[in-house]
């Protein structure tokens, strides 16, 4: 009984290495309050990793926790299409495009970037673990300033079910890392990813991740908890002596792939 | 021995992570299967057909059962008609999202004003300063070979394959950024 015990915590305490330790640094709303954006354009991931179609996995998840967050969300693909349309079919391109005209074109309050800088594939004996590196960068469309940011890295490893049966488990999960590695689909790490960022919901446990140092878009607009989570943050963030995030930071000088953004954790 | 342990372990933890995910979140909106026929069309763009089936499954069973479509979906729902070459019915739904979402009504306007110029053959000279981006509507396929770039039809497209890459850079800045 003790050895299960002891599985269970040794379960539990895995599963909450796997997103990562964060560091508990309070984030700094107050750009974001002051801009209290409605609607958020998401333009196409840039991706710089070598996991091709990275950036497609990302763009089809965004919508939802963004717009479940309270938020208008412009629909990404027709967003892309229209960018394309225009010359941008290139996601550098529009990264490094002046937001305030793409923003104005859309009518759009605040624009997303989103980058993916490392994906690492392992192939363990029984499951695969593809560990994940990516950058959020919400600014605002009317001047251009950064309201939000997150940078992180996770680690991830595809779902399994158990029976109960070690035998049997061991069999599913030894097929599953080969279908992984045949036809990988990463729509539920990106999901995870997304969720994460936006919301600080991690999407496996349900939990607010907001107690593991996560710093997620405050509550929209549209969400009944709209402006419900402004007064704690403010508290928060008057403690850190930290200035608004990378206010300083010029977005045009961030050349495509350049190592702008020091994760927040890692 | 110790393997067996650690097997076990494995399990437990499995099943650990299985009963914590069993909660479901609730939701604002009414999403259908929208994120995996977003990306199976991303995979293979020859799969549209069930895309839009599945977008306009989303907002009948909204409607049906009174639940709320979300922001977005009607406006790519109107392009996908559009897409197909049925202005009347990207109309339809552009209208829908401009109504329902007043965060959209700048982007509508500009869809629906550029839809009809060029039904009307007029797509020169109409439009407001807003709708620079689409003074030429992209044609019905362009959508299916955007993803590798220089292979669609449509004005700016050909435009881009008669130029050498380098020009190609400097393009946005040109058209976008005057």
């Amino acid at each position: 009984m003790a050895a299960l015990v002891r599985a269970v915590l040794a379960g539990v305490f895995a599963a909450s290495a796997m997103v990562g330790c964060v560091k508990h640094e309070p984030f700094d709303y107050t750009a974001f309050k002051e801009e209290n954006p409605r609607s958020v354009l998401v333009v196409p991931v840039m991706n710089n990793s070598p996991e091709v179609g990275a950036d497609d996995y990302f763009l089809a998840t965004i919508s939802v926790p963004i717009a479940e967050r309270g938020y208008y969300v412009f629909p990404v693909n027709l967003t892309r299409a229209l960018l394309a349309d225009a010359g941008l079919s290139d996601p550098g391109l529009v990264h490094e495009a002046d937001p305030v005209k793409v923003a104005r074109l859309f009518g759009a309050d605040s624009i997303l970037f989103i980058k993916i800088n490392n994906w690492q594939s392992q192939y363990l004996v029984l499951t695969t673990q593809v560990k994940v590196g990516f950058e959020y960068l919400l600014v605002s469309g009317k001047t251009g300033r950064p309201l939000w940011e997150s940078s992180r890295t996770l680690v991830y490893s595809p779902d399994t079910v158990a029976t109960g049966n070690v035998i049997a488990d061991l069999a599913v999960m030894a097929i599953q890392a080969a279908a992984t590695k045949l036809a990988p689909n990463y729509v539920p790490l990106a999901r995870q990813a997304n969720w994460q960022a936006i919301a600080a919901v991690d999407t496996e446990t349900g939990q607010d991740m907001r107690l593991q140092g996560l710093h997620p878009f405050l509550f929209g607009p549209r969400h009944p908890l709209y402006k419900t989570d402004w007064e704690a943050k403010k508290s928060e963030a008057s403690s850190s002596s930290r200035p608004a995030p990378r206010s300083g930071r010029s977005r045009r000088g961030s050349g495509r792939g350049s190592p702008q953004v020091s994760a927040d954790e890692n | 021995m110790s393997g067996q342990r650690c097997s076990a372990a494995r399990v437990v933890m499995v099943v650990a992570l299985a009963w914590l995910g069993g909660c479901a979140k609730p939701g604002l909106y009414h999403w259908g299967n929208y994120e995996d026929s977003l990306h199976k069309l991303y995979r293979n763009p020859a799969s549209r057909a069930s895309y839009f089936a599945e977008l306009g499954e989303i907002i009948r069973t909204a409607d049906e059962k009174g639940l709320r479509v979300p922001p977005g979906l009607c406006a790519e729902y109107g392009y996908l008609h559009y897409l197909n070459g049925d202005i009347d019915g990207a109309v339809v739904y552009w209208q829908r999202e401009k109504d329902d979402w007043p965060e959209a009504v700048v982007l509508m306007d500009t869809l629906i004003a550029n839809a009809r110029a060029q039904e009307e053959g007029e797509a020169d000279g109409e439009e407001s300063a807003d709708a620079v981006l689409w003074t030429e509507p992209e044609p019905a396929m362009s959508e299916v070979v955007q993803e590798d770039s220089f292979e669609g039809s449509g004005e700016i497209v050909e435009m881009l394959q008669e130029n050498p890459p380098m020009e190609l850079e400097g393009e946005p800045e040109t058209e976008v950024l005057p």
